[in-house]
């Protein structure tokens, strides 16, 4: 019966796949990796894995006694985005997709172990899970603290030329400081250090950084306890914690999970690994990734030197997936040549270690899959020697190809690939000037924004509302836009130039006789009347206020959600600082909103995320990985974003005002580790670190700028800028990368 | 509807949520009282049944023929009838013993509990102060239901958890000292809580002779309804009863057993059947129908479902279940899920429906949930009671208490302030509160409308100067008593010299002047019973911070009024402690744990305390089985109490935006299918 449906299977599905990638298919039992080039069909080879897997090694029985085939993937986004390709290919098999199975990130996976066992684990059956914000301002609080009370041990990491003036760029040190011990904690927590561990070392380190952070971790820690909570790092020790204690805990997971498919290996920390060896019990575990694609190592705990070593382990069976599907030849070629130069040319030869060389490979002739035509593709650097291109005109040069394009190509898509955050917000604000159609898929959305922005200025008017500013405000940012539906440009201009003469907001909105003294248009009494019921809510609690307000204010479910989730935050934040008044409140939404990823947790926004026709994509390439567009625009190529070890070439890690140039996260980080490397404390020589974390952060730029190019499907344009400002007197370069693509499309540079 | 049997000295009556049990119990002493003359003591487990009561009682016109009381109340009430026996308990048998609402009860408790968590003695376990209060309080209530000793309590935990979890009898060692502590403190200074009165009345009033003598004088009947909702304690005495009354009634409801946290018993409570002469039981219908069949046959499937929790991770859809008699839908956040449910609701009113036939319920229902329905609702006219434990006080009375802090310190913001003003002068709007805030308020003191320039003067207006000012004056004339004095003394002259007067709040708004009344009252309890600050101006400040910073959930405030034409919002609890039917009941939420997890039962766990715990050890099974009596209490409990429709919705992601499992889920669409064939 077995056999039947397996050559069945064959039959139906050889045709929808590549040799290579029905082996993968094929696996029934053991370790598995899946090296995987951009485009090859990873997660949805994974997602048909998976559902044949559920379909052909579970029994009903088993479904019926909890057993599932787990998947942990990176993101929530990619969850969702695992759970669509797995539905339609169990639709394939006309089953549904009902029961047997699991999908989560680490963290939820986390999750499900611990608040099952949360009271063996010592929580109360409540347990809070600090989100990220709270995180970062309890950390933030203790830093300032410690610092107010003594910051001088700063001095020996300042540069010396501001020590001899006497000055201490305090505030930066203060955020620079927060961050360091934002990282350490990480960084102890993933190597399951807890303060009392490290409680020998504090004792004779001479590194005062090292000290400050290890009591600044202890206090935190300490907050933790106090409040109940966890924090995300926390979850993964604990569920493992769990599974260590005791060895039934570890039988009754690794019995609901007797397959275990991981996705995005390559992003795997080692408590990940850890967490899914025990679960696997170093059995039926397949692992997929590519370690070229590796581009979150710099700020977290991901090490692609993880999946890397289990994919040279003699019990794992190694499959590649070099063919791809995605792009037309030349821009697989294109990432080819910089993998290759990087692998045997890079004139820094710690660099060349960046990739695990996987060449791209071209579809075979008579593959279902289309790969695009090689008329369409078209692959162009914008290298113009000499001249000065700033941020912002660099961007123009964008929008200038764009409406030449766009409106000839609206069948079309098309993205702006951003090097960070703050240029993205900026060429989003540049599109919506010239009316572009535009996505944002940032830190922070301007859909996000906007809500945020007006909550705050209704927030705002109720703090103070005999200022007749704040009054106009509502008016012009609120009332006009979003709720009134007149349609009459200039009865508004004329109400807002009456608000603006009149400045004493009470005599017309509770005015004495009752009546208004000057004969306005009928949308000017609704406001009041509108005014008058936002000020009714004067007694309701920021938490209240902002459920209140979601659906006052807005329409569309994703603005209503947002407040309400607002609201919960804001809620803990409330509880944690019962004495704050509404500025601080008010301060805090807004903080919230603009560092909405970070805050709000929120990838959901891109789950799911369909590039659209016709509407061009903003977004950073970290946050483009996964997704592909037919012409892409891949900007800020240059030393700053890009950097080769060349002279003038700048770090990320390196602050300006620490002396020789030292990346302190990396040195605490060398020191931690030869602590929990060894059971003696050893002294790092300093400045080794710095320039292991320049390599680190060299060759995850160099993958980076991979998973840019390999993210066109047609046409590519890569761009550079020179930045506003000289640094030390220099203009930004072309980074290095940069000018050999250069060569090899000029012919000059051939592998 | 069927009566009470006739019996001759004890009956025991038990059945299922629905039969009519208490129905047929209120009848029974109208006519006892009524026709036969005799006195009637009905004892309940809280007060939200005294309702079912009442109407009887308010028929009488010897009301004294007839008490009606919780058993807390009956036993506060015994230690004051006896008072010299319970004076004689503590050290000092001439002070007056205190008693010390849940609130003060709390203060003292984290006063004590603090140092503990801060020398690192419970770093073994992650536990807020607040948390740990609750905990100790858990732990001191369910001893005493029980009557178990703090030491017996503790160890009992300790030993049913050190095979399997070696970290908790440390923990519990340490919770025992906390606990001590505060008995001792309690005993120190006379001051008597929940779990001590039980404590006093189990050793030292229910064998007193003069005890028993009072209450087979005074009572000739006495009924105990609902007795699986009491603790063993409360069952001692129910057996004590028995051998002093002509005639006792027992009702024991088959499905409850709601205040777990509180140490209820009712395997225990059910062993009361064998004392008693007549031990009845009535059953639903065989011809079941609407949410009624759907209990039971989802109960069966609870206690038929061979794994537990059923987790797997259903792609959950919008269905009809069981004949339409349970509506699912699924949603992906929950503010999506509020508006579906209002939108059901406004349709449901539309069409007829009286409010009070309508119910939004879940286990746990968060105050943003509730802010959320209310107002949804009040914006289409359709009012609602949120049955919620208040966590601020009233705006009429965090108003007097801002005012009140003038006095005491300068710590009150000028929005503060504004808000006070605007709320208590009836002429003052928002906007000009907060310019007079701005212009006359500097830490801490309110100057005179006449030191404002004409023009400010103006804008405010006269009329709003007047009656600011004779509130000013007022407030400057009796500062002292906002240091001196207790805080109820401050409030209640306050609301009575200025605020009934008319220009101001409480002339207007009965409802208001009811409110502060009531606070008065709490307030002096609050104030009699903060017996480590003597320092009055400490004493007040502490107490004003406390009340208007949120610190107290201020149980011994507001359970919900009772405003019986409303549609009801409430947890699932509360509500099936009211012992009401409606038509339309809305289930939030249902992928929520608290569908099958009990709340605060991590530490202290209520089965082991219960006296008719047997195991040495808390196992997975007792695990297990709880949890499904759990889901089964809840789901069943709500449906019984339904005549027509539930609505329930299911939100994917919970608030920790993680993906949520749900047994109910599970079980009401293996019942959809099962229902089909």
């Amino acid at each position: 019966m077995g056999k039947v449906i397996a050559k069945m299977e064959k039959e139906s599905l050889v045709p929808l796949f590549r040799p290579e990638q029905y082996k993968v298919l094929s696996y029934r039992a053991g370790k598995m990796a899946v090296l995987a080039a951009p485009g090859s069909g990873k997660t949805t080879i994974l997602a048909h894995l998976a559902a044949s897997l559920l379909d052909k090694r579970l029994s009903k029985r088993d479904i019926a006694k909890g057993r599932e085939i787990l998947v942990v993937t990176l993101t929530n986004a990619a969850v969702r985005n695992f759970q669509d390709k797995f539905s339609a290919s169990m639709q394939i098999r006309g089953l549904s997709a009902e029961a047997g199975y699991r999908i989560r990130t680490l963290h939820g996976l986390s999750h499900d172990i611990v608040r099952e066992n949360a009271a063996s684990l010592r929580l109360a059956d409540n347990f809070l899970i600090l989100d990220g914000q709270t995180q970062h301002r309890v950390i933030r609080q203790i830093v300032r603290r410690n610092l107010q009370a003594d910051s001088t041990w700063l001095e020996e990491y300042t540069r010396q030329d501001y020590v001899a003036k006497g000055v201490l760029p305090k505030q930066a040190w203060w955020q620079y400081v927060t961050q360091l011990c934002v990282r350490f904690m990480r960084y102890c927590k993933d190597y399951a250090q807890s303060p009392g561990d490290l409680v020998a070392v504090s004792n004779y380190t001479t590194s005062a950084l090292l000290r400050f952070c290890m009591r600044v971790y202890d206090e935190y820690q300490r907050v933790l306890m106090y409040q109940g909570a966890v924090d995300f790092d926390d979850l993964v020790a604990y569920a493992l914690t769990h599974l260590q204690e005791n060895e039934s805990n570890l039988v009754h997971f690794t019995e609901r999970w007797p397959y275990i498919l991981e996705d995005e290996a390559q992003d795997s920390s080692r408590l990940q690994e850890q967490l899914l060896r025990m679960l696997s019990g170093d059995k039926n575990w397949v692992r997929a990734g590519d370690v070229n694609q590796a581009i979150h190592s710099t700020f977290t705990t991901a090490d692609p030197s993880h999946f890397s070593a289990f994919a040279s382990e003699p019990d794992v069976v190694v499959f590649r997936l070099e063919r791809s599907g995605r792009f037309g030849r030349p821009v697989g070629d294109l990432a080819n040549t910089l993998q290759k130069w990087v692998c045997f040319d890079h004139p820094a030869r710690s660099a060349r270690n960046a990739f695990d060389l996987l060449e791209i490979a071209p579809l075979e002739p008579g593959d279902g899959q289309q790969q695009p035509r090689m008329t369409d593709i078209a692959i162009h650097i914008h290298h113009m020697p000499g001249v000065r291109v700033s941020g912002d005109e660099e961007s123009r040069l964008v929008l200038n190809s764009l409406h030449k394009w766009l409106p000839d190509h609206q069948e079309k898509t098309v993205a702006i690939l951003v090097p960070d955050n703050a240029r993205g917000f900026a060429v989003a604000n540049l599109l919506k000037q010239q009316a572009v159609p535009y996505e944002e898929m940032l830190h922070s959305t301007s859909a996000v924004r906007a809500v945020v922005g007006v909550l705050c200025v209704v927030l705002e008017y109720m703090a103070a509302p005999s200022d007749s500013g704040r009054f106009q405000r509502l008016y012009r940012a609120v009332w006009r836009p979003y709720i009134s539906n007149m349609a009459d440009e200039l009865v508004g201009n004329r109400i807002e130039h009456y608000l603006a003469r009149h400045r004493f907001p009470e005599q017309l909105l509770y005015p004495l006789n009752g009546v208004m003294a000057d004969d306005l248009p009928a949308d000017f009494n609704t406001f009041c009347e509108y005014a008058r019921q936002l000020l009714a809510l004067l007694s309701y609690s920021i938490d209240e206020l902002l459920v209140v307000l979601g659906r006052k204010l807005f329409h569309e479910p994703f603005e209503i959600m947002l407040c309400y989730r607002l609201g919960q935050i804001m809620s803990s934040i409330q509880a944690a600082n019962p004495a704050w008044g509404i500025i601080e409140m008010i301060e805090e939404v807004r903080v919230i909103g603009n560092h909405q990823r970070e805050y709000l947790a929120d990838d959901d926004l891109r789950a799911g995320y369909m590039p659209r026709p016709g509407v061009v994509t903003v977004t950073t390439i970290h946050m483009a990985k996964g997704l592909e567009w037919d012409r892409v625009y891949l900007t800020g190529v240059n030393n700053l974003s890009f950097p080769s070890f060349q002279p003038g070439d700048r770090y990320l890690g390196s602050k300006w005002f620490v002396r020789d140039g030292l990346d302190l996260e990396a040195e605490m980080i060398a020191q931690v580790s030869s602590m929990v490397d060894s059971d003696e404390y050893h002294v790092v020589e300093e400045g080794i670190a710095t320039q292991n974390s320049q390599v680190a952060y060299v060759n995850e730029r160099l993958r980076l700028l991979y998973v840019g190019i390999t993210r066109s499907r047609q046409e590519l344009i890569i761009l550079w800028n020179t930045g506003k400002n000289t640094v030390h007197g220099e203009l930004l370069q072309p980074a290095l990368p940069l000018l050999v693509l250069q060569s090899y499309l000029d012919g000059t540079l051939v592998f | 509807m069927d009566d009470l049997p006739h019996f001759e000295r004890s009956l025991f009556l038990e059945g299922p949520v629905g039969v009519g049990k208490t129905a047929a119990a209120a009848r029974f002493i109208h006519d006892t009282v009524i026709n036969e003359g005799h006195s009637v003591m009905v004892i309940i487990p809280y007060p939200t049944l005294l309702h079912r009561y009442l109407p009887a009682k308010t028929k009488f016109l010897d009301v004294e023929k007839l008490y009606i009381t919780t058993f807390t109340n009956f036993v506060l009430e015994m230690l004051r009838h006896f008072d010299q026996m319970t004076r004689s308990v503590f050290p000092d048998p001439n002070q007056p013993v205190i008693y010390a609402p849940p609130e003060v009860a709390y203060y003292h408790i984290l006063s004590i509990a603090t140092p503990y968590l801060e020398s690192g003695l419970l770093d073994d376990v992650r536990l807020s102060p607040r948390r740990l209060c609750y905990i100790i309080e858990n732990l001191l209530n369910q001893a005493a239901a029980a009557g178990l000793s703090l030491d017996a309590a503790t160890s009992r935990l300790a030993t049913s958890w050190e095979a399997t979890q070696p970290y908790r009898p440390h923990v519990y060692g340490v919770l025992a000292q906390i606990a001590q502590q505060y008995r001792a403190f309690c005993r120190s200074q006379s001051l008597l809580d929940t779990s001590l009165a039980l404590e006093i009345f189990n050793h030292n009033i229910l064998d007193l002779s003069d005890f028993r003598e009072h209450i087979h004088s005074c009572f000739s009947l006495v009924l105990m309804d609902n007795v699986e909702d009491m603790g063993a304690v409360a069952h001692d005495f129910a057996l004590w009863v028995t051998e002093t009354v002509s005639k006792s009634v027992f009702i024991y409801d088959q499905d409850a057993g709601y205040q777990v946290t509180l140490g209820i018993d009712p395997v225990n409570g059910r062993g009361l059947a064998e004392i008693c002469d007549n031990h009845v039981t009535w059953k639903h219908e065989k011809k079941r129908i609407g949410p009624v069949e759907v209990s039971y046959r989802l109960a069966s499937l609870i206690r038929s479902l061979a794994d537990w929790p059923p987790i797997l991770p259903f792609p959950a859809q919008n269905m009809v279940i069981a004949a339409g008699s349970v509506n699912l839908s699924v949603h992906p956040d929950y503010s999506q899920a509020i508006k579906t449910c209002v939108e059901k609701v406004i349709s449901l009113v539309d069409s007829g429906v009286p409010l009070s036939e309508i119910a939004i319920l879940s286990p746990y229902l968060s105050r943003m949930t509730c802010v959320d329905l209310q107002s949804s609702l009040k914006e289409v006219n359709i009012p609602s009671t949120a049955y919620l434990v208040a966590d601020a006080p009233p705006q009429c009375v965090k108003s007097i208490l801002t005012l009140a802090q003038l006095g005491i310190d300068h710590g009150v913001s000028h929005h503060s302030v504004a808000q006070a003003l605007a709320n208590l002068i009836t002429v003052l709007d928002p906007v000009r509160a907060a310019l007079l805030s701005q212009t006359v308020y500097h830490k801490g003191i309110l100057s005179g409308f006449d030191s404002l320039t004409s023009n400010m003067q103006h804008r405010i207006t006269s009329e709003v100067g007047a009656w600011y000012e004779k509130l000013r004056l007022w407030l400057e004339d009796n500062a002292l008593l906002a240091q001196k004095s207790p805080i109820n003394v401050f409030v209640e002259r306050f609301a009575h010299e200025v605020l009934s007067q008319p220009g101001y709040l409480l002339s207007l708004e009965s409802n208001s002047a009811l409110t502060v009344a009531r606070w008065v009252s709490i307030l002096e309890d609050f104030t009699t019973a903060f017996v480590p600050l003597k320092d009055s101006v400490k004493l007040n400040l502490e107490i004003i911070k406390q009340i208007n910073t949120g610190k107290w959930s201020t149980e011994s405030v507001v359970v919900g009024d009772q405003f019986p034409s409303d549609v009801i919002i409430a947890p699932a609890s509360v509500f099936m402690r009211m012992n009401r039917v409606v038509d339309y009941q809305f289930w939030m939420d249902i992928g929520s744990q608290w569908w099958w997890r009990e709340q605060n039962t991590a530490f202290i766990n209520p089965f082991i305390l219960r006296r008719s715990f047997t195991h040495d050890a808390w196992t997975d099974t007792l695990h297990t089985d709880i949890q499904r009596q759990t889901l089964q209490k809840y789901s069943s409990g709500l449906l019984r109490r339904c005549r027509l429709q539930v609505y329930a919705n299911f939100v994917e992601q919970s608030p920790s935006d993680f993906r949520q499992i749900s047994p109910l889920v599970y079980t009401l669409q293996v019942l959809s299918h099962q229902w089909a064939k």
